[in-house]
């Protein structure tokens, strides 16, 4: 069975509960409020509440950032997956600023108030999805009671804040647009969103190592700088803070950054910029697996994505112009919609993406994980990742192979015979084929290797001067 | 939309716009909601679709940008972190639920990818123009996402 037939037939059994009815649109029509299923209730449940746990206080560093007391998350196992009914206590630092600043003291006694508000949900449960009221002034926090209402502008006027007006959504393309460039050009951002203030949040990837040919990889993040003078709801779960190592760094433009190693796929950068705060979520950490980045980091990469942003760029805070914002996303995606089949401008310019279809960083990964398999002798994974049928020509003989199970009776006389030089030369970076067909090189033509269908990759070729496996029919894709 | 289109459009395209919410959303509640979302939005639809695939897309297109709405939203934004999934429907068998559990363990821009891939069969040029990315962002993710499930899943998952 393959992957798309294992998926389909999986997910086809999941369905939903709603029921679609044209004649409740019709009474909606007519002025009645339409029952949605209630979620509400549901979504704060999931909140990441606070617990009355308090933790020590601290003064250095990461735990100048800690919210004063626990939060409490669904507890998981192994395998990630929720244990229904059993909860966890968890580090949470402020994503507004250190913890006895007015937004972070704030945002606990907030979190403090909702964690003893509505536990059972009863409230929300009976407003549903009807209009509470409340959402012009507090649309966007997490207010739908009079009381909530009155709590948080308690809160607000005790710290002297101001409360959110306005967000925009921010799409790759318009960052400039919405903050400037703040980033460099390793730095890509994905989609994100902006208030009326200047506070931004975005998940972004970075290329680390760029100028080194084992560099290593693409990192990804959650990048958010928030304005002072203004509440933010928004806390972090970072776990177990003793699991980070943290030190100082000062960046490449001068700005001086507490940066935190963590043990798992979890690693911080903080700066407290004087009108802004920033933090950096950032996603591997000394043991991480490549989940989400292209493997574990040390210092030196935590120091190198430090250094990828341009701070000073971001002070002072500016108030972005929020209705150019949605102008910019619009042209985004009508230049996507115009774009020639097949390639980004970005993407065209760069030849291995021009000829192959394969992005540099796909090809990296791809010849990572082959050089990996091969060094422990993998050998039926590495059976699986080529096109078949192939020739393979050793000292012994010559044979034409049509399946991986054909394949493994020749991998010791082939493969197994030079693995270890084999896998070290694969650390060489991924060029086009020169002989054109969409297949990409690399260890000075030890491995071409090319897309057979929307993102897959395989072997069409592995050779030494010894031995060779070769598409047996030429060099076709499929 | 005439009634008729519109019934149509429920049975033969509710559960597509379930599994394209769910997979955004990580939640079968807001999934719920989603779909009284985007079907709303076909009531209203006036232009007429030029076939079944047209219909199939554009409510593939919606679905993907109610769900960026409702991320956006207070409710959804507290949660920066991703540690928490939903429970784990029932299934025919052992290999598919814990298929289910590890795409539902994955970050939203994974999830969503891997589902108008292997399961709506979109190719990575429209996944990318769906949502708003470069097609190598979408080649990067699926790569991820499949190297994570084969982790996990061992022989359940082929080798891509």
């Amino acid at each position: 069975m393959s992957n798309r037939e294992f998926y389909q037939e999986t997910f086809s059994q999941v369905r939903g509960t709603a029921e679609i009815r044209w004649e409740d649109y019709q009474e909606m029509r007519r002025g009645k409020t339409l029952k949605w299923v209630v979620t509400l209730a549901a979504a704060v449940g999931l909140l990441a509440a606070l617990s009355a746990l308090a933790v020590a206080a601290n003064f250095f560093g990461l735990r100048d950032a800690l919210l004063p007391e626990k939060g409490r998350v669904n507890a998981v196992d192994e395998h990630d997956v929720v244990v229904p009914g059993e909860v966890e206590y968890r580090d949470f630092v402020s994503l507004s600023g250190w913890r006895d600043t007015p937004e972070s003291r704030a945002l606990a006694e907030w979190q403090a108030f909702l964690d003893g508000y509505d536990r059972d949900g009863a409230v929300i449960g009976a407003i549903g999805n009807s209009p509470t009221g409340f959402e012009e002034d507090y649309g966007l926090y997490l207010v739908y009671t009079q009381e909530m209402a009155g709590k948080l502008e308690e809160i607000i006027a005790r710290h002297g804040l101001k409360l959110h007006s306005r967000m925009e959504v921010v799409l790759p393309e318009s960052w400039p647009i919405a903050v400037g460039n703040f980033f460099k050009e390793n730095v890509t951002p994905y989609s994100g969103y902006i208030y009326e203030n200047g506070t931004f949040r975005f998940d972004g990837d970075a290329e680390l190592g760029a100028v080194d040919l084992k560099g290593y990889g693409t990192i990804e993040y959650q990048f958010s700088r928030s304005v002072k003078g203004t509440f933010d709801d928004v806390a972090l779960n970072v776990g177990d803070l003793s699991d980070f190592e943290e030190w100082g760094w000062q960046t490449a433009d001068g700005a001086s950054v507490t940066l935190g190693l963590g043990a798992w796929n979890r690693s911080l950068i903080l700066a407290d910029l004087g009108d802004s705060f920033v933090l950096v979520n950032v996603l591997a950490g000394k043991e991480a697996d490549d989940t989400f980045s292209s493997g574990p980091i040390g210092r030196e990469e935590l120091e190198e994505l430090a250094d990828s942003f341009v701070y000073s760029a971001l002070t002072p805070a500016r108030e972005p112009d929020l209705d150019a914002i949605p102008e910019a996303n619009d042209r985004y995606m009508e230049e996507l919609e115009n774009q020639p089949v097949g390639v980004t401008p970005e993407e065209f310019e760069d030849p291995l993406y021009g000829q192959t279809g394969i992005q540099i960083a796909v090809a990296r990964e791809f010849l990572q994980m082959l050089a990996e398999r091969i060094e422990a002798g993998e050998r039926e994974e590495i059976a699986e990742l080529i096109a078949y049928p192939v020739k393979v020509t050793a000292p012994g003989g010559e044979w034409t192979v049509n399946t991986p199970e054909e394949f493994l009776e020749h991998y010791d006389e082939t493969v197994g015979e030079s693995a270890r030089s084999l896998a070290a030369d694969l650390s060489w970076d991924p060029q086009p084929f020169a002989g054109g067909k969409g297949l990409a090189a690399a260890a000075d033509g030890a491995v071409w290797f090319g897309l057979v269908e929307d993102g897959v990759l395989r072997i069409f070729t592995l050779q030494t001067d010894q031995w060779s496996i070769r598409a047996a029919d030429g060099i076709t894709q499929g | 939309m005439d009634k008729a289109g519109f019934t149509h459009a429920v049975e033969q395209y509710q559960n597509t716009v379930y599994r394209t919410a769910l997979h955004a959303l990580g939640s079968p509640q807001d999934a719920d909601d989603a779909v009284q979302e985007v079907f709303l939005r076909l009531f209203r639809y006036k232009a007429p679709f030029e076939s079944e695939e047209h219909l199939r897309r554009w409510l593939l297109r919606v679905t993907v940008n109610c769900c960026r709405d409702v991320l956006k939203s207070p409710w959804r934004r507290r949660r920066v972190s991703w540690e928490e999934v939903p429970e784990t429907p029932v299934f025919d068998r052992p290999e598919q639920a814990a298929l289910y559990r590890e795409v539902m363990a994955l970050p939203e821009k994974y999830r969503t990818v891997l589902n108008l891939f292997y399961y709506e069969e979109l190719g990575v040029r429209e996944i990318g123009k769906l949502l708003g990315v470069g097609e190598s962002t979408v080649t990067t993710r699926l790569a991820r996402a499949r190297r994570r499930l084969k982790e996990r899943l061992g022989e359940d998952w082929q080798d891509e």
